[in-house]
């Protein structure tokens, strides 16, 4: 699933393949200048389409790092295995 | 009388969204004869953004005068709320003898106005004196509307004298009849330039806005520079717990102080009244998926934490975003702020909206280098511009809410 993520990121933040392959776990919307408050709500709307789940507008706020997107998705039933 | 109002009050269509001059009654939730419950939802209304309800200011019998699918620009009259079916009849027979209404008690000033021997609003009295059409005229029943007098317009084929062309009849003939009336291109002009695809209605709603807004303001601006260093300090302490947020809650929060300090920022005037919001509701701006502009309000700044500003803008950032924010949601702004933060912007003046005087707009955070021990260091710094209504304050007033605003973001704590 995190490959996934990573493409999502990358698409909404319009980062280059390289910058893209650091993106891990533990990344954080701290670690890239790009991920604005801006970015980050086309990074919802990409994670939705690609996962077909819905965020509540009051919990994307908290989505802010690579492991809470993770979490989130894996409680909305989004598959893990997915890639 | 049961909890109901002792005198009649005029149902009053408020402003509903800042770029909406005009609003569709979708229905009434409230029969016409029926029990108005104070503060309960009264009536739906449709803007160029959204679908919602209007609570009834007053307990008491209804008496519709708007029908579903009018128009009605904000300020007018869709009704009346009174004690029985006898007062507001006694009520309206005393207005139409000359009386202006009395006790209105609507959230927002009325534009009602009497001239001649009928009742009119100022939108309409407006677009008939630039005809010359007198008001007695016009069909209507009960107050004219604007868009009485456009459709009174449209159906003569009138040209406004001093040069509006016959394209405004056949425009407001077409369905617009809020387009108001639009400049003539003088012929000189004509072959050098060719006309494009017209404004979207979302752009014309802001244009008919900004413009209305404008004539009624003295507009000045004051600029301040503000070191964010506690700012980013505080965002990128937030980031790394992955709680994504940008400035605009820690601005709003300065907001709010400043008006505690200033209560002209939060006041409006129209004419040689002045009025002041009874609560700090703070407006910005923020763009949908597909690029147009809305203004959401965080309510109650003044009373929240900073948290709970900023978990507020995250909500209303997603639901603007999304395209699905609620009437409640644009509505009751007492000042605006708008940042360009995400462009390579140093200052900008931004225009007020419609029932408010100021507007607070910044550009991006960008870092200025400073000497600190015969070293250059960069400091984060922000511009921060107050376009304000120098009929309220002066300057000096302005300068001094612009530093209370500094001081504010200059002391925000990393929680």
């Amino acid at each position: 699933m995190i490959d996934k993520v990573r493409v999502c990121i990358a698409d909404a933040l319009k980062l280059d393949a390289s910058l893209a392959s650091l993106i891990t776990e533990d990344t954080t919307a701290a670690d890239l200048s790009g991920w604005t408050s801006i970015a980050h709500l086309s990074l919802i709307l990409q994670l939705e389409t690609t996962f077909g789940v819905r965020f509540g507008n009051d919990e994307i706020a908290s989505l802010g790092s690579v492991a809470a997107i993770l979490e989130a998705l894996a409680q909305k039933g989004a598959d893990p295995a997915s890639d | 009388m049961d909890g109901n109002s002792d005198q009649v009050v005029a149902v009053c269509v408020p402003q509903v969204n800042v770029n909406d001059l005009e609003v569709t009654l979708v229905g009434w939730r409230v029969e016409d004869g029926g029990q108005a419950v104070e503060d309960e939802p009264l009536y739906e209304v449709e803007t160029s953004k959204s679908v919602g309800d209007v609570p009834s200011p007053a307990s008491g019998v209804l008496r519709h005068v708007a029908q579903p699918a009018d128009v009605v620009g904000v300020g007018e009259v869709v009704g009346y709320v009174g004690p029985s079916a006898e007062a507001i009849d006694h009520f309206l027979v005393a207005q139409s003898d000359g009386g202006l209404v009395v006790g209105t008690r609507a959230e927002k000033p009325s534009d009602q106005a009497v001239t001649e021997d009928r009742d009119a609003t100022i939108g309409a009295i407006e677009l008939a004196r630039r005809f010359g059409i007198k008001l007695a005229d016009i069909p209507a029943v009960g107050k004219i509307r604007r868009s009485d007098v456009e459709r009174y317009i449209a159906d003569r084929g009138l040209v406004e004298p001093g040069g509006v062309e016959r394209g405004h009849a056949e425009r407001v003939s077409a369905g617009r009849p809020s387009a108001g009336v639009e400049a003539t291109l003088p012929p000189a002009m004509l072959g050098l330039v060719e006309e494009q695809e017209a404004l979207s209605d979302h752009q014309w709603a802001i244009a008919q806005h900004l413009t209305q807004t404008q004539s009624h303001l003295v507009t000045a601006c004051v600029s301040m520079d503000v070191v964010m260093r506690a700012v980013v300090e505080w965002i990128n302490a937030k980031r790394q717990a992955g709680v994504m947020v940008g400035p605009i809650p820690v601005l709003l929060y300065a907001v709010a102080e400043a008006i505690s300090k200033t209560p002209s920022l939060a006041s409006f005037r129209m004419g040689q009244r002045v009025y002041r919001y009874r609560a700090v509701h703070v407006a910005y701006t923020a763009r949908s998926h597909d690029g147009r502009l809305f203004t959401p309000v965080v309510r109650d700044v003044d009373q929240r934490t900073l948290d709970e500003v900023a978990a507020e803008v995250g909500r209303l950032n997603m639901a603007v975003f999304r395209g699905s924010a609620e009437l409640a949601d644009l509505s009751g702004g007492c000042m605006t702020l708008s940042l360009l933060s995400d462009q390579p912007v140093r200052s900008h003046i931004g225009l007020q909206n419609a029932y408010q005087s100021a507007i607070l707009t910044a550009g991006a955070i960008r870092d200025e280098l400073q000497l600190r021990d015969d070293k250059p260091i960069a400091v984060p710094t922000l511009t921060l511009t107050l376009a304000y209504d120098h009929g309220l304050m002066d300057g000096w007033q302005a300068a001094e809410c612009l530093a209370t605003i500094k001081a504010a973001l200059e002391a925000v704590k990393v929680s």
